[in-house]
């Protein structure tokens, strides 16, 4: 196996890691790789990427493959083959706001977010009739509404604890998220045998692990 | 030069080039990012986002079979920026038929054999296979799990399947994990067996078995393919170079044409061919002598072979001319 794949820095670096040493015994720990971006292990080269940027190595065939959360993955919307959820990096993208906050269809409801394009998608399809603005925030979405640039946001809730700690509450959960796995299409047709073979050790050690073996 | 040595191959097979008008009925085509233009008297336009469409309106058929090629530019919107590209493609008009299937494909494999492209891979498919698939479904969903087929979400696409349908998601996995998966639908197996058939028959031709995959997941985003679908992939891209297939549509008179056909964007070639011009000969001088070497130049173009003259200057990069480089006293 002869593979590129592309994992995000952040929160889903160690699991990541940890996850594909479950394939290849050469990778290092997430604790050796301190600095370097690309690493190499028995069967797989491994390039360290920022989370947004994933889709687009992929798109792009830097990489063949790519892991990377749900949430990423529909608000980049890049043509990628999606080929399988990972069971780690569970979180939720959601619309919270303070307790007491009610939509109203008589004002312009402000949302702030990371994700604009996720925002826009689903408040059309779920707030029909509502006049929504969208706020384009980099981080610290939960000060958004402390500080009235909105009155609700749409954000990725792993704990919920930041909601908690703000006063905020979850008002609608927008959907699921998970680590996914991605490819490049032209890989996926160039390096069929050998993606099919490790979507093959995936599902294996999938069965292997909901019959209670520890991995 | 990509479109010199296309031009000349097909015109051997019986081809001939058909001009259609740039601009068409925007109701022609359903694409979101269609250039649109008004014209003085408010009437609206579309700058044609492919050519296929447009030939295929203006080509009648009469029983004998019709074979056609087309080459030129189409617009698309991409962020609000309108872009321009040079699509190549050719339709051979005829009923169903193997053999017509068989020369539409096998011109893809001499064409990119003249342009010297050995590391390509032409995937195959029949529209046959998702047909079978959709037979479970209402059309409302049906157009959901085509739209995560069209996006290669394959996991939405088994999600959006309720559990009680439990045997067409181990069909539809089957075609995601083939060949690794034995496909177990004796419908689908059938079909697959008529793509080994037509992939034994290429090979008899001489075409090479490994340049031809087949891939029961391969599907193409138009309605109007009916039959054999097909996807090249170059090794250096990181996109399809192009894709076809056999089809139904109706001409401007509302008959009915049956064809097949394959088109590409000529951009994505010419990423991988930079030394299709090597054999131009390349004269680099002195500017101010220009009328000096006119005559150098002239002899070897009545020779029949290519020249172009190239002023010197210390900034010129030799290495990236591509050709026989002279350099003129």
């Amino acid at each position: 196996m002869n593979l590129k794949i592309a994992i995000p820095t952040g929160r889903l670096l160690e699991e990541g890691l940890n996850f594909l040493r479950n394939f290849d015994r050469g990778l290092p720990e997430p604790s050796q790789v301190s600095r370097r971006l690309i690493f190499r292990g028995d069967k797989f080269e491994i390039l360290l990427v920022k989370p947004l940027d994933i889709p687009t190595y992929v798109e792009e065939r830097i990489t063949d493959l790519g892991i990377v959360g749900r949430d990423i993955i529909e608000e980049k919307m890049n043509r990628v083959a999606i080929l399988k959820r990972l069971n780690f990096g569970k979180c939720k993208m959601v619309i919270a706001s303070y307790p007491h906050w009610e939509l109203s269809k008589n004002e312009t409801i402000y949302v702030s977010t990371k994700y604009p394009n996720v925002t826009e998608k689903y408040l059309k399809e779920i707030w029909k009739g509502v006049n929504f603005k969208i706020v384009k925030l980099n981080g610290s979405i939960e000060l958004a509404p402390l500080v009235k640039i909105s009155s609700c946001i749409v954000d990725l809730v792993e704990t919920g604890n930041t909601l908690r700690e703000n006063n905020l509450v979850i008002k609608e959960v927008l959907f699921e998220s998970s680590a996914y796995l991605i490819a490049n299409e032209v890989s996926f047709v160039w390096k069929k045998s050998e993606i099919l073979e490790f979507l093959d050790q995936i599902e294996y050690l999938e069965e292997r692990y909901d019959k209670g073996n520890n991995l | 030069m990509i479109e010199k040595i296309i031009r000349n191959l097909l015109e051997e097979w019986g081809y001939r080039e058909i001009k259609v008008p740039i601009l068409g009925e925007p109701s022609l085509w359903k694409e979101n990012n269609i250039v649109k233009i008004i014209d003085g008297k408010g009437r609206i336009f579309a700058l044609r986002p492919e050519i296929t469409s447009l030939v295929i309106q203006n080509i009648s058929y009469n029983k004998i079979p019709v074979r056609v090629y087309y080459m030129g530019p189409i617009f698309s919107l991409e962020d609000g920026i309108v872009k321009e590209n040079f699509q190549i493609g050719w339709e051979l008009i005829n009923s169903q038929d193997e053999w017509r299937d068989i020369e539409g494909l096998s011109i893809i494999f001499n064409i990119l054999s003249k342009l010297n492209i050995e590391e390509f891979i032409v995937e195959i498919n029949t529209t046959e296979i998702w047909e079978n698939i959709w037979k479970n479904f209402e059309e409302e969903k049906i157009d959901k799990l085509r739209k995560y087929l069209i996006k290669r979400d394959y996991v939405s696409l088994i999600d959006e399947i309720s559990r009680e349908k439990r045997r067409v998601i181990e069909d539809i996995k089957s075609l995601i994990f083939y060949p690794k998966v034995e496909i177990r639908n004796l419908e689908l197996k059938f079909e697959i067996e008529k793509l080994y058939d037509l992939k034994r028959k290429l090979e008899k031709i001489g075409i090479d078995k490994n340049k031809i995959m087949i891939s029961p997941l391969l599907f193409r985003p138009f309605n109007y393919y009916n039959g054999l679908i097909f996807q090249v992939y170059l090794k250096e891209l990181k996109t399809p170079l192009g894709g076809g297939g056999s089809y139904i549509q109706y001409n401007k008179k509302g008959e009915k044409i049956f064809g097949i056909g394959f088109a590409f964007i000529e951009e994505k070639l010419t990423s991988v061919l930079s030394d299709l011009n090597n054999d131009i000969k390349i004269f680099i001088g002195d500017k101010e002598r220009y009328l000096e070497y006119y005559e150098t130049l002239a002899e070897e173009r009545r020779k029949g072979n290519k020249a172009v003259f190239i002023p010197y200057s210390e900034n010129l990069n030799i290495a990236e001319l591509k050709g026989e480089v002279k350099f003129l006293e």
